[in-house]
């Protein structure tokens, strides 16, 4: 037990015989810890002498309340919903570093439609497009690698390849995620 | 404050849904819940809004109530409030520290008149002030534990029930409360008893 918490049990008068018979033995010799003893009598003694202060009003509920509508008490802490948004955001953010980051561990041919042996007409594009996959138009997924006429005006698509991959949906989740624990964490009264 | 005839069959009625039955428990209770929250929010309005969120919390979970004492319980809702307020003001602060003009209004009821000076009468107002104020700045666990111990009164088994917190936890926090208040005091030996000045 704590000096302070001595003091304050045995104003209480909550300490044992023998706790209380050392206790005054101490405070016989100790005129600080007396003085303290003192002081904390005190304000217990004017703490329990505050006035009680008159209600501005009656709080009987309505008569209707039972079938008013009552909005759940959130499950956990406040606290608990802010470090979910936080760590939700950072497994979004380092999915992203890491999708943007490294090299595609797909083959070419997984992922892109099969090319045509010779393109004569934009011959540079897919690898240009290779180093840059974000800047590839979503719309490129819908075209149908048979389709001859096409495949020369719209090489992009052919190189960029799927743009939903596994590690951006679960990113948008995560994103998603975060979000919704932020609202419930910093968005709630309490 | 409490005082009334069939308490139990009060709350088995509200616990049935009848109103008028838990309004006679509000009428009941209502004084000590609004005191208790004036005293941990400092604010008369934070302290009603506070009050009517825990009758409001306390008729619809009612059902949940298992027995024991019916005033620690509906403390423990009141308190919920409370914190719930004071986590609002810290994100908006605002206003606090309006206590006085209340307490003044009040404080002739509760002074024993004709027994002291009115210096005396004032020093002591002056240190009531003193401590009313110095218990806003608690962190909120001990300023609740402070209220309902030093002010209200109650013992160390109501206030863990209310605070759902052990008997050490009580007294832990309420030693730490009282040593950060009593050094509060001892900061102002003006407003002090002789025994103080020396």
């Amino acid at each position: 037990m704590s000096e302070e918490e001595l003091i304050s049990a045995y104003v209480d008068g909550q300490l044992s015989e023998a706790e209380r018979a050392s206790f005054e033995a101490r405070l016989a010799s100790d005129p600080e810890l007396r003085r303290r003893v003192l002081a904390t009598r005190l304000l217990v003694r004017e703490a329990r002498q505050l006035p009680m202060v008159a209600p501005p009003r009656n709080f009987i509920l309505p008569l209707d309340a039972a079938r008013r509508p009552v909005a759940a008490r959130p499950r956990f802490p406040q606290w608990a919903y802010r470090f979910g948004a936080l760590v939700a955001t950072v497994l979004c953010i380092a999915l992203i570093v890491w999708d943007v980051g490294a090299p595609s561990a797909q083959p070419e041919s997984a992922t892109l439609p099969a090319q045509p042996a010779a393109q004569p007409l934009l011959p540079e594009a897919p690898a240009k497009e290779r180093l840059a996959p974000f800047d590839a138009e979503p719309r490129a997924l819908a075209l149908p690698e048979s389709t001859p006429a096409q495949t020369p005006s719209a090489p992009s698509a052919s190189a960029e390849g799927t743009w939903v991959t596994p590690p951006r949906v679960f990113a948008f989740l995560l994103l998603a995620l975060a979000i919704g624990l932020g609202m419930l964490g910093w968005g709630r009264r309490g | 404050m409490g005082d009334i005839e069939d308490e139990e069959a009060l709350i088995r009625a509200a616990q049935r849904g009848d109103v008028a039955s838990f309004n006679q428990l509000v009428l009941a209770y209502q004084s000590q819940l609004y005191n208790v929250a004036y005293r941990i929010l400092g604010d008369a309005a934070a302290a009603a809004d506070a009050t009517q969120e825990a009758f409001l919390s306390a008729f619809t979970h009612i059902k949940d109530y298992r027995g024991g004492s019916f005033k620690s319980w509906l403390l423990r809702t009141v308190t919920n409030a409370c914190l719930d307020a004071l986590r609002y003001q810290r994100r908006r602060p605002s206003r606090s520290l309006e206590a006085e003009d209340d307490d003044e209004r009040s404080l002739a009821e509760v002074l024993p008149s004709g027994e002291e000076s009115p210096d005396s009468v004032a020093e002591r107002r002056e240190l009531r002030h003193l401590i009313a104020r110095a218990a806003l700045t608690l962190p909120p666990d001990q300023r609740i534990t402070f209220v309902l111990a030093d002010v209200h009164g109650l013992s160390y088994q109501e206030i863990a029930q209310a605070m759902n917190v052990s008997l050490g936890t009580v007294k832990s926090r309420l030693s730490r409360a009282r040593a950060k208040l009593r050094d509060a005091l001892l900061a102002h030996p003006e407003l002090l008893p002789d025994e103080f000045r020396q």
